[in-house]
């Protein structure tokens, strides 16, 4: 009876200490799960709205000063990053004075995705969604309505380029 | 003159008990002058491989500890480890997280190798050693297998770059950047231009601490006794074959896991032929540390270490430098790693049958 007793109790010990591992396992992995960013800097239509690729554009991924990214219009860069949160800094530069036009930063939620890809304008616009499709599932952007100089001077601050992208 | 004969006989037990250290000392005195290396660049491999292999070389004390001789079967725990790093390395978890995710998905494969392993040495009590040889063949047959047909068919691997080009069976070489010098980099510590892998050393000192701590354990005295009279200690109440299974058991989880430590520092996995070099180098460096078949420490595991790894450095510069090839240095380190494993052997054979006989002229009441 008793020795039931202290079966039952080490069966039940080994169960939870086997949760417990599968538990950290699932840890492990979402908080250890490399993620690729691409960060698009051409001018994108998203739900609608269509954002405009900026002239030169430096972003910092969480802080990280050492390893700044620089963009032109219709480039793109990818880098990799560990863990769901992240923090993105797009910062709108003029490229002859260095003078930092604007500023903008937005947390990503990354979550199990593998690769995600961003639209640096939205990001700058502070849209609601700056996600965008993945290489090779991607839309062409609409053509713009609007002529080069009508472009510039909607946003003239931020020093943005003339559509349309390209992809 | 009875003091000086038994001075004398004292600097011949350990002129014999050492003669392996002694005679690599001597080697490594002679090629590191001829090599033209510097201290800083000599210090700097040894630290670096010291991080590397002392895990590994660690694991196979508690066999010995527990008189299963030299643990050939330790390849089975590196097969473990690399097969938690395929996944990993499919499932893009970097960092420490990806090594102990890569740990974590090894050591149920490690215990039920292990338990195997164990229990097959059981069978063949006292030829323990050349059986866990054969079993390490046996085994990576079967890694292969696995590996080589049913990653990317059965088992889904969604990497394009870790599956070969038919669709299925892992590539011949991986690279593991996610977990490349995770642990060696999480404490960055630099010292007179010397990058010294602080994490992993603190990681093999909390080991060395486990043995030290497991030796006084009941079990570890159990092993100890079992090491010295298998016989006796089964009369005394030892349950021999359970504990020469958690021997084994412990020395395959803890492979697993060094085999991981020794790839995250490499960078890059042969999927196929990384496990079999572990187990030979571990057991060459552990007995040019000075262990034998049926003793070793902690000591020598560092000692074995350094001696190797210095003659693996030094050796091919020497052998370039003497000859103009450095070739010859290389065929010398694989001849060494052999050879010494062989001289071991030899000693540990000679040994016995001189116990065995000063134990008859005993029995015969001869001096």
């Amino acid at each position: 009876m008793n020795n039931g007793t202290v079966n039952k109790k080490r069966l039940v010990i080994r169960l939870v200490l086997l949760a417990l591992l599968v538990a950290l396992g699932f840890l492990l992995y979402y908080y250890g799960k490399e993620h690729e960013v691409l960060l698009d800097n051409k001018t994108v239509n998203i739900g609608g709205q269509t954002y405009e690729a900026a002239e030169f554009v430096r972003i910092t991924v969480n802080g990280d000063t050492d390893k700044q990214i620089e963009l032109y219009a219709k480039e793109r860069d990818m880098v990799k990053v560990t863990g769901p949160r992240h923090t993105i800094k797009v910062e709108i530069v003029d490229e002859d004075s260095d003078e930092v036009l604007r500023t903008e930063e937005r947390v990503l939620d990354l979550g199990k995705a593998s690769s995600v890809m961003i639209s640096v304008p939205a990001v700058a616009e502070k849209a609601p969604d700056v996600y965008l499709p993945l290489p090779g599932t991607m839309t062409q952007a609409p053509e713009p309505e609007t002529s080069t100089e009508a472009a510039t001077e909607e946003i003239p601050e931020a020093g943005m380029e003339e559509p349309p992208i390209s992809e | 003159m009875a003091d000086r004969n038994k001075g004398s006989m004292n600097l011949k037990n350990i002129l014999a008990n050492n003669a392996v250290p002694i005679i690599f000392i001597g080697l490594s005195a002679i090629a590191i002058p001829i090599s033209g290396f510097s201290g800083t660049y000599l210090i700097q491999e040894m630290l670096t491989r010291l991080a590397r292999n002392s895990f590994l070389v660690l694991s196979l004390l508690i066999p010995i500890l527990a008189g299963m001789g030299l643990n050939f079967g330790m390849v089975l725990g590196a097969m473990a480890g690399q097969i938690g790093l395929i996944f990993v390395t499919d499932w893009a978890v970097s960092g420490v997280s990806g090594m102990a995710l890569a740990a974590l998905i090894g050591t149920p494969i490690a215990v039920v190798l292990g338990y195997i392993c164990g229990a097959v040495l059981n069978k063949a009590k006292g030829r323990e050693m050349v059986t866990s040889y054969i079993l390490g063949f046996f085994v990576n047959g079967v890694y292969q297998l696995i590996v080589l047909y049913t990653m990317g068919k059965l088992i889904p691997i969604s990497n394009p770059q870790l599956v070969l080009s038919r669709g299925y069976g892992i590539r011949n070489a991986i690279n593991l950047t996610g977990v490349r010098h995770a642990l060696d980099n999480l404490i960055p510590f630099r010292i007179s231009g010397i990058d010294v892998p602080l994490a992993t050393f603190i990681f093999i000192g909390m080991f060395c601490l486990f043995i030290v701590w497991f030796r006084k354990t009941k079990i570890g005295q159990d092993m100890r006794a079992l090491g010295q009279d298998m016989k006796v200690a089964e009369e005394a109440g030892i349950p021999v074959e359970r504990t020469r299974i958690i021997a084994i058991l412990i020395s395959t989880i803890l492979a697993c896991y060094g085999q991981i430590i020794f790839l995250q520092n490499i960078g890059t996995m042969n999927t196929y032929n990384s496990h079999e070099q572990a187990g030979m180098f571990a057991i060459a460096a552990i007995l040019i540390g000075g262990a034998s078949v049926s003793r070793a420490t902690i000591t020598n595991v560092f000692v074995g270490v350094i001696l190797f790894h210095l003659m693996f450095v030094v050796s091919p510069m020497a052998g370039k430098e003497l000859i103009g090839q450095a070739q010859l240095g290389e065929y010398f380190r694989v001849f060494v790693s052999y050879g010494i494993i062989a001289l071991a052997l030899v000693l540990h054979a000679w040994r016995r049958m001189r116990a065995k006989a000063e134990a008859r002229r005993s029995l015969r009441g001869e001096e």
